[in-house]
């Protein structure tokens, strides 16, 4: 990573936001484009930090506060990026929870994290939510995609139902609908009408950018 | 021991009058901070051992105990309901573990069992109860029940779960979940007779996803001659809500035993390895004041694996379970997670390492197995449930050196493929609905581990 950086990759690494949004005003002021900032060293810190996760030298806490980080930055620097729009930074908007019954939300929350770091506004609604709510913020966001978790066998009919209301709902024809948790699996997710799958927070990124068509 | 609703109106009255802290700077401040810095005052980070799943060194156990004590009378639990701190002092936690009962009688006639109070390397067997709530079909409930309670080593019944209720999907947090409690009463009942087991205890309704189906169930499933054990797991470590008192109130209500816990994530709220012992012992030792359970129960789960049977949270479970059985006289349990599924060398090998762990680190008291991370319907069997309790029991008496040497040599089967772990097959695929025997295959992997633990010097009682 160049030298230039090293400061914000520092204060995403701490989740200092303060420090995080003085360091994109000084890259900005000495001319460096936003779409650099990202390549050269938000996307570096961000791997880093997960492989740090996953070596257990960070965790869950250090990885939210990074990621909130990153969520101010891009905020502050989307409206920045006129013509070159990067992979990831169009301000795809995805409704996240867990759904009604069910209140386990640590895999939920490794997921809206990786999606957010990763340029989707992510609108969570917590856990044990009932399907009519998320339909309702869906429409009221113009969501691009809905995010579904579940870790019951007694949450699945309760996905189900959310899939069939989304189907059924005027407005919401494009809103594709992913799902995941333990008991997900791709054949369930392709049998009940959802349109993505993915067993791990890096795979649900992907999938997020394959069904916005990136 | 006996419970007082008083004493738990009290209690949430606290909730209410706590100082208000909200749910994220709880996750990203609080637990974060308080845990290092008591892992920093007692000298304890860096600690975890790779060669020691099982620890060998009593003193680090000790100085867990103290810091967790102390980081539990400084933290308290947050009620995320009403985003406040519930906080005990130090006497009020001493007092409360002081109060709780060093044995518990359950069950009656032949099932009629004692659950005392043990130490490291004790002589005394813990109990096992299984499996957990692990979602079956209406129809197998019978068979895969009555197959279970056949083994005298299944002492206490949880699950598993059913997914429907009379055919019908059971939607949590509706009546279909109190429904599908009373129909699981009936069928607990049908199955313990069939296997001429009535009197074996009971614990939780295990088709209750949220408190519903337990404050519907619990009057029917508890009987003075037989309490039944009501199981309280809270939203996560150091975390309380309204559901857990829902519960509380039936199980004290009823006269039934609280039995109440959470888990400690390694990679989670509280860090590594040695985070996560620090808030399991500091969420054990303030299940004593916060529910007046008859025992607690503060488990350890890596989320990087999914599992409780990797070297870390192997560590972590034996650490913790030496700093309570040395320092207090309480009753407690801790889950083992397997990952890998029925039919397989692997989860027997998940199973035998994480009991072995916890029974000859002292701990009283657990529930399993959780075949194939408990994700798929139907994929629990008899079998491996019996594996367990014969393990567990297996384990009493065994030294801490000779625990860590047949764990260290159970994780090398398996350690570098955890994440990999085969989910196996399914009840009606590896066992004789009818006769209610596992398949050959089956019967051989289990009698192939069996040899193998015995030549190693874990002597199973094949029943
Ligand atoms: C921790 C835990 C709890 C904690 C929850 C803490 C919390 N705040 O989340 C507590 C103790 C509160 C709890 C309670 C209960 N639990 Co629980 N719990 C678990 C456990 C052990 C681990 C779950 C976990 O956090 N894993 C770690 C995360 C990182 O993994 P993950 O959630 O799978 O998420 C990853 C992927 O799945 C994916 N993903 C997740 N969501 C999404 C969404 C999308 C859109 C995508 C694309 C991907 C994706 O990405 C994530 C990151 O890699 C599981 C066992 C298991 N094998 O899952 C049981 C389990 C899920 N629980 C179970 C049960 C039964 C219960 C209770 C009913 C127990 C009881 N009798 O009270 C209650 C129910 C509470 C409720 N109403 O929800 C059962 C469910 C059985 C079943 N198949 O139906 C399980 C399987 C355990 C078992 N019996 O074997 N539980």
């Amino acid at each position: 990573m160049k030298n230039i950086f090293l400061p914000l990759s520092e204060a995403i690494r701490d989740g200092d936001e303060t420090r995080g949004l003085e360091e994109i005003d000084i890259l900005l002021g000495a001319g460096v484009a936003p779409v650099e900032i990202f390549s050269g060293c938000v996307e570096p810190t961000l791997n880093d930090v997960g492989e740090k996760f996953a070596a257990l030298i960070i965790f869950l806490p250090e990885l939210m506060l990074s990621g909130r980080v990153v969520t101010k930055i891009q905020a502050k620097i989307k409206p920045l990026l006129q013509g070159d729009d990067t992979d990831g930074l169009r301000g795809r908007k995805a409704v996240i929870c867990t759904v009604n019954g069910d209140t386990h939300d640590i895999g939920k929350n490794m997921v809206k994290l990786m999606m957010e770091v990763n340029g989707f506004e992510m609108h969570d609604l917590g856990t044990d939510v009932p399907a009519i709510a998320i339909i309702k913020k869906a429409q009221e966001i113009s969501a691009d995609l809905i995010c579904l978790s579940g870790l019951m066998v007694p949450s699945l009919p309760f996905m189900r139902e959310t899939i069939e209301l989304t189907r059924a709902k005027p407005g919401l024809e494009k809103v594709k609908v992913m799902v995941g948790g333990g008991p997900v699996t791709r054949e369930w997710a392709d049998t009940n009408g959802a349109d993505g799958y993915a067993d791990d927070a890096v795979g649900a990124v992907r999938m997020a950018k394959d069904l916005c068509g990136e | 021991m006996t419970t007082s609703l008083v004493r738990l109106m009290e209690t949430l009255e606290r909730a209410r009058d706590g100082d208000p802290c909200t749910n994220r700077e709880w996750e990203t401040k609080v637990i974060p901070e308080t845990v290092k810095k008591y892992l920093k005052k007692f000298d304890l980070e860096q600690t975890f051992n790779n060669e020691e799943p099982v620890n060998q060194d009593p003193e680090l156990a000790d100085r867990f105990f103290e810091a967790g004590l102390s980081m539990a009378a400084e933290i308290g639990v947050l009620m995320v309901d009403t985003e406040s701190v519930i906080r005990f002092s130090r006497e009020e936690i001493l007092e409360a573990v002081e109060r709780a009962p060093d044995h518990v009688k359950l069950g009656r006639d032949s099932d009629r069992i004692t659950m005392r109070t043990r130490r490291p390397e004790d002589k005394i067997p813990p109990v096992f109860a299984g499996p957990l709530s692990i979602q079956v079909s209406e129809e197998l409930y019978i068979p895969i029940t009555e197959g279970m309670l056949r083994s005298p080593h299944v002492q206490v019944q949880e699950g598993p779960s059913i997914d429907t209720v009379f055919g019908l999907p059971v939607y949590s947090g509706t009546p279909f979940e109190t429904a599908a409690a009373l129909r699981e009463n009936r069928l607990r009942s049908e199955a313990q007779w069939r296997a001429g087991r009535c009197g074996i205890p009971n614990q939780s309704i295990a088709s209750s996803t949220t408190e519903y189906g337990q404050l519907g169930g619990f009057a029917g499933q508890t009987r003075p001659d037989n309490p039944a054990i009501c199981l309280i797991l809270h939203p996560a470590e150091l975390k309380m809500h309204y559901a857990s008192f829902h519960k509380a109130v039936v199980g004290m209500g009823y006269g039934g035993y609280i039995y109440s816990g959470s888990y400690a994530m390694i990679g989670g709220y509280s860090g590594g390895a040695e985070g996560a012992t620090l808030t399991a012992i500091a969420t054990e030792l303030l299940q004593f004041p916060l529910m007046q359970c008859h025992f607690s129960a503060g488990t350890i789960y890596d989320i990087r694996f999914d599992s409780s049977c990797n070297r870390h949270s192997l560590w972590a479970m034996s650490v913790a379970s030496q700093a309570i059985s040395r320092n207090t006289h309480v009753l407690f349990a801790k889950m083992i997670n397997q990952t890998a599924g029925p039919g397989t060398y692997e989860i027997l090998w998940n199973c035998a390492a994480g009991l072995l762990c916890a029974g000859a680190s002292g701990m009283t008291y657990t529930v399993g197995p959780r075949s194939a991370g408990g994700r798929f319907k139907n994929y629990i069997t008899p079998l491996e449930t019996w594996f367990c309790g014969q393990a567990f029991h297996a384990s009493a008496g065994i030294s801490l050196e000779k625990a860590n040497e047949i764990v260290l040599y159970l994780l090398s089967r398996y350690e570098d493929r955890l994440k990999e772990m085969p989910k196996g097959r399914s009840f009606p695929e590896c066992f004789d609905i009818r006769t209610l025997e596992p398949s050959p295959e089956w019967r051989k992997i289990y009698d192939d581990v069996c040899d193998d633990l015995a030549t190693r010097g874990l002597v199973l009682d094949r029943k």
